[in-house]
């Protein structure tokens, strides 16, 4: 089987510059999305020998440093899909753009396996918009996944569905505690590395990519108003807490 | 301007359009009698009848502008739908609006900031926040017939709910709680009856499971009271706190959780807590 796990490249901690309205990028540490080596686990406890682990990302050239540390893993090949064609682009443009890079790098996929969710836009909704472009089923939320049935979790209930392929499934952040680096892999790790994909390869369709591609724009970013309360008890505070809940009959 | 709505579990969104248009449809994902005007003719247990349905239902009413309830199966098959359509769909919004005659999304993001986002296609495609189950008018609805799923359906159980949604009290731990106070919290909570529950960086760092993130991303409380531990009160946090009264400590003047809390006690979590366990001890 050939599996593919799509991986975000994110800033570790965000910094917001108020005055300019915009996320300051410069000294950042960027990680793997964390959600993400959910699904990379998930897709290595699925693999046998014979099975082949690739990932796709999409970013910055400068995002292919921090892809290397996926050769640790034991992924098989990395990919990073790059061009300054696919900046600004929205889920949709994004989920464009990933199709394009699977058809044209993976054509025989079995699976893909992505994260519900990355931990800098959480919208959640590039499973579905991938699936939809690749004209094949998907479930979120999935839990657990073998070679006969999958496991997933909606918001009252635990659901099994059928095992086939070729199938997205997007993992929930819970189904385990991430993929470890593996001592087996490390001589690739060294001598391996993230291949960069730009659009002269991949011949996307620039009027479906970044800011040309994108269907929603956002309009501003705004401060939530924020009420500092001018009271605050600096004294006796946990008697009145004490009180407050003798009050309401919890103690 | 006409406004389509998807509901499910629950129906806030309905409210959320109607503050915004008097043109409102609704449709519903759960087979019922009475809670929508378009339902499926039979149970939609993945995002192919899902998509069926929202595109049947599309048909018989041309929306200008069509709301999904941010539920797991109505969101696999709104994105689907946009991606099938290459439509814009603007994600997990908490509040909506008009602005120059085009719909305005507010998504929430980190630090206290929401993105405001508006679609360039029609109809315009939103993810409205699910959380509560609203009374409607009693329609007879009409039933729509949907695709069957190529994804096999094999069964379902329900799981036990989250002690955290119907708990009495909850005590929120947050970044501003040291790991070592972790334990005499939890004392205290298995004293006064309470359920633990956290900030999406605690449970981050594995001090405290993951199904106990209260928020967004997380479970919705809805306790009598709130105790809130070294949290400052970012809105993915307190988007999921509904209490009737919130005692939160903290050692930040500033901290926006004081504007909504009942008792906002300046102070430091490792110095209240056990002024707090002994005024316990002394008045129960």
């Amino acid at each position: 089987m050939k599996i593919v796990v799509t991986v975000k490249v994110v800033p570790e901690k965000i910094k917001f510059n108020k005055e300019t309205k915009r996320i300051d990028r410069s000294e950042v540490k960027m990680i793997l999305n964390p959600v993400d080596l959910v699904a990379a686990e998930e897709a290595n406890k699925l693999r046998n020998s014979n099975d082949e682990l690739i990932a796709i990302s999409m970013g910055p050239p400068s995002a292919a440093e921090t892809l290397n540390s996926l050769f640790k893993y034991g992924f098989d090949k990395v990919y990073l899909l790059s061009d300054p064609a696919f900046a600004g682009s929205d889920t949709l443009a994004t989920a464009y753009i990933l199709s394009m890079g699977i058809k044209k790098l993976v054509p025989d996929f079995d699976i893909i396996f992505q994260g519900d969710y990355s931990i800098d836009g959480a919208t959640g909704q590039i499973p579905g918009e991938l699936a939809a472009f690749l004209g094949i089923p998907f479930l979120t939320h999935v839990n657990s996944v073998n070679r006969k049935e999958i496991v997933r979790k909606t918001e009252t209930h635990l659901e099994r569905f059928q095992f086939i392929t070729p199938v997205l499934l997007s993992v929930s952040d819970d189904a385990n505690y991430g993929i470890s680096p593996n001592l087996f892999y490390l001589k690739d790790s060294i001598e391996k590395n993230t291949e960069i994909i730009n659009n002269d390869t991949l011949k996307a369709n620039t009027e479906f990519c970044g800011l040309n591609g994108s269907r929603t724009l956002v309009s501003s970013v705004v401060q939530n108003e924020v009420k500092t309360s001018t009271e605050v008890i600096k004294e006796n505070g946990a008697e009145q807490a004490a009180k407050l809940l003798k009050e309401v009959g919890i103690i | 301007m006409r406004i389509l709505v998807f509901t499910g579990e629950y129906n806030n969104a309905i409210r959320t359009a109607k503050e915004i248009s008097d043109d409102i449809i609704t449709a519903s994902f759960k087979q019922c009698a009475d809670c929508a005007e378009f339902v499926p003719d039979k149970k939609i247990t993945s995002f192919e009848s899902g998509v069926s349905f929202i595109e049947s239902v599309e048909e018989k009413t041309s929306p200008d502008a069509i709301f999904f309830s941010d539920e797991t199966i109505i969101r696999e098959s709104a994105s689907f739908f946009a991606g099938k359509r290459r439509l814009g769909l603007i994600s997990h919004s908490n509040k909506v609006f008009i602005k120059d005659g085009k719909i305005i999304g507010v998504v929430p993001g980190w630090e206290n900031l929401s993105a405001e986002v508006f679609s360039l296609t029609k109809p315009v495609l939103l993810l409205l926040n699910a959380k509560e189950k609203i009374t409607l008018n009693k329609k007879s609805p009409e039933i729509i017939k949907v695709d069957s799923s190529l994804l096999k359906f094999e069964g379902s159980a329900e799981f036990k709910k989250n002690p955290l949604e119907n708990a009495n009290v909850v005590i929120g731990i947050g970044r501003g709680v040291r790991k070592n106070l972790i334990p005499k919290i939890e004392k205290l909570a298995e004293k006064i009856g309470a359920e633990i529950g956290c900030t999406r960086p605690v449970a981050d760092s594995g001090l405290i499971p993951l199904n106990k993130v209260i928020g967004d991303s997380g479970v919705q409380i809805n306790p009598k009271v709130y105790i809130a531990f070294g949290i400052s009160g970012a809105i993915q946090h307190m988007s999921g706190v509904n209490a009737n009264y919130i005692i939160s400590i903290n050692s930040d003047a500033n901290a926006p959780i004081f504007s909504v809390s009942a008792l906002p006690i300046l102070g430091k979590a490792e110095e209240v807590l056990p002024q707090l366990e002994e005024w316990i001890k002394n008045i129960s």
